[in-house]
């Protein structure tokens, strides 16, 4: 039996009440299940910033903001912003808004015109003349905090959607993911600098080029992040004054949840919640601007399809509660 | 793909980091005009660009082989004010040059100033525009 989400389209969570009766007290409606929406975030509050294709909050509406590419032809460059669909994630059924003037298509399947994809046929309400790439302007940051990851430069922005037709969003396991690849290719976002711990989830493959020398950064030490450096051990200063370094104890390309915390009393990775490298003496510092991509000295090849960071440090029960959650929504192992 | 490193000068009470965002942002207007733009678009630059890091003059990273697609309602106007140093033939030309090329492509190489410095990738690090990789 199915449940219900919505009434007049309006998401349940959204809803205050019925006819008097506040919503979070109702447990079915003439026999179906009333469902609302709980985020990660939302159970485990103190996001100071949380970016991903799947919605993490109850509050939030947007996940990115994206550019289609017709290289010059009708509808080149328009932007949208794109939601979660009805399943809270994103897909070529999630509703486009606030797009670009001239913009008529009303889901992001119609704005690139990618065809036919899982038995649905998008319209093309634009009249482009093929089916457009996708790239992300923007990040949506779904703490509340509005820290977007922006990229403003054409040649630097991620990718979502490959511009073939009849072709679905780039995924990882079956789910919708953010592709960085390339020696410029970053999204940066900022106000960090206050942080005086923090502990970062992310779902992420290396996509395997041995070029690689980047993946992301938040600290003041002066070297890069490397996840991996050229194919082999992983270098991290996560919100720390040090980098350390571990060979990592499975393959990077594959999609794994990586976790790091930066307190003043430990620095510990886990990769699936193994812990790779661990220290009791730690100095916190973290940069104003976190960088997701390449660095300076060293291009991207990432797909990260999530990537939270709290501005605490979580207990061993929040940790595993939250681990499970990503590991069995993005099939991590 | 030709990477090319081309250093900005100060102008026109600009600096040099002013300038070449200023430059960048025209660059992309060559394919998508502010007559077609939005105000809720977000890109607004075509290339990435760099900082020196003991100089502090940014450079444009461009690739000269690649074939910028010219929007039929392009407008030089903005970006011919923002090279005061080229020559007005030169600027006459590249005007009939993108005129000519409306609704099409040109080679970003043939869009370069001839007063512009080019520097290839180890031209660029030999001038210290890279910082020393810190690495493993």
């Amino acid at each position: 039996m199915p449940n219900i989400s919505k009434i007049n389209a309006v998401d349940i969570g959204n809803i205050a009440k019925v006819d008097g009766a506040t919503s979070s007290t109702i447990a079915k409606v003439d026999g179906l299940d009333f469902v609302t929406f709980t985020g990660l975030i939302d159970t485990y509050t103190g996001a100071a910033a949380g970016y991903s294709v799947r919605r993490l909050a109850t509050s939030a509406t947007v996940l990115l903001r994206v550019r289609r590419d017709t290289a010059g032809g009708t509808g080149d460059s328009d932007e949208a912003d794109v939601a979660y669909d009805s399943n809270n994630i994103l897909s070529l059924d999630s509703a486009i808004s606030n797009a670009s003037v001239g913009v008529t298509a009303t889901t992001l399947g119609q704005f690139l015109n990618v065809g036919t994809v899982g038995g649905t046929t998008y319209t093309n309400p634009d009249s482009l003349s093929g089916t457009a790439s996708c790239f992300v302007d923007e990040w949506k940051d779904q703490s509340g905090n509005a820290k977007h990851a922006s990229q403003a430069t054409f040649a630097n922005q991620p990718q979502i959607h490959s511009g073939t037709v009849n072709t679905d969003l780039i995924t990882e396991n079956g789910k919708p993911t953010i592709k960085l690849e390339g020696s410029s290719t970053v999204i940066i976002a900022s106000g960090f600098s206050s942080l005086t711990e923090g502990e970062l989830y992310t779902a992420v493959r290396w996509l395997g080029d041995t070029a690689t020398r980047s993946g992301w950064k938040i600290s003041t030490q002066s070297q890069d992040m490397h996840f991996p450096y050229l194919g082999g051990n992983v270098y991290d200063n996560f919100g720390s004054t040090s980098r350390r370094n571990f060979s990592p104890s499975v393959t990077l390309n594959q999609l794994n949840l990586y976790n790091t915390v930066s307190t003043s009393s430990e620095w510990t990775a886990r990769l699936n919640g193994n812990i790779e490298r661990t220290s009791a003496t730690n100095t916190v510092t973290f940069s104003n601007d976190l960088n997701i991509g390449a660095s300076l000295n060293g291009p991207v090849g990432h797909n990260f399809s999530e990537f939270i960071l709290f501005d605490n440090s979580k207990s061993t029960s929040d940790r595993s509660g939250i681990e499970t959650d990503m590991s069995t929504y993005f099939s991590t192992p | 793909m030709a990477t090319v490193y081309l250093p900005v000068e100060p102008q026109l009470g600009m600096t040099s980091a002013e300038r070449a965002e200023a430059i960048d942002a025209e660059v992309w207007a060559l394919r998508r005009p502010d007559s077609v733009r939005s105000p809720q678009d977000i890109t607004r630059y075509y290339y990435p660009r760099i900082t020196h890091p003991t100089t502090g003059q940014v450079a444009i990273v461009g690739d000269t082989e690649e074939n910028v697609r010219i929007h039929p309602a392009v407008d030089l106007t903005k970006l011919l004010e923002l090279l005061p140093e080229v020559p007005q033939a030169e600027k006459d030309g590249l005007v009939m040059f993108i005129d000519a090329n409306r609704g099409g492509t040109v080679p970003f190489g043939q869009l370069i100033p001839s007063t512009s410095t080019q520097l290839t990738e180890v031209e660029a690090e030999a001038e210290g525009w890279f910082p020393d990789p810190i690495e493993p």
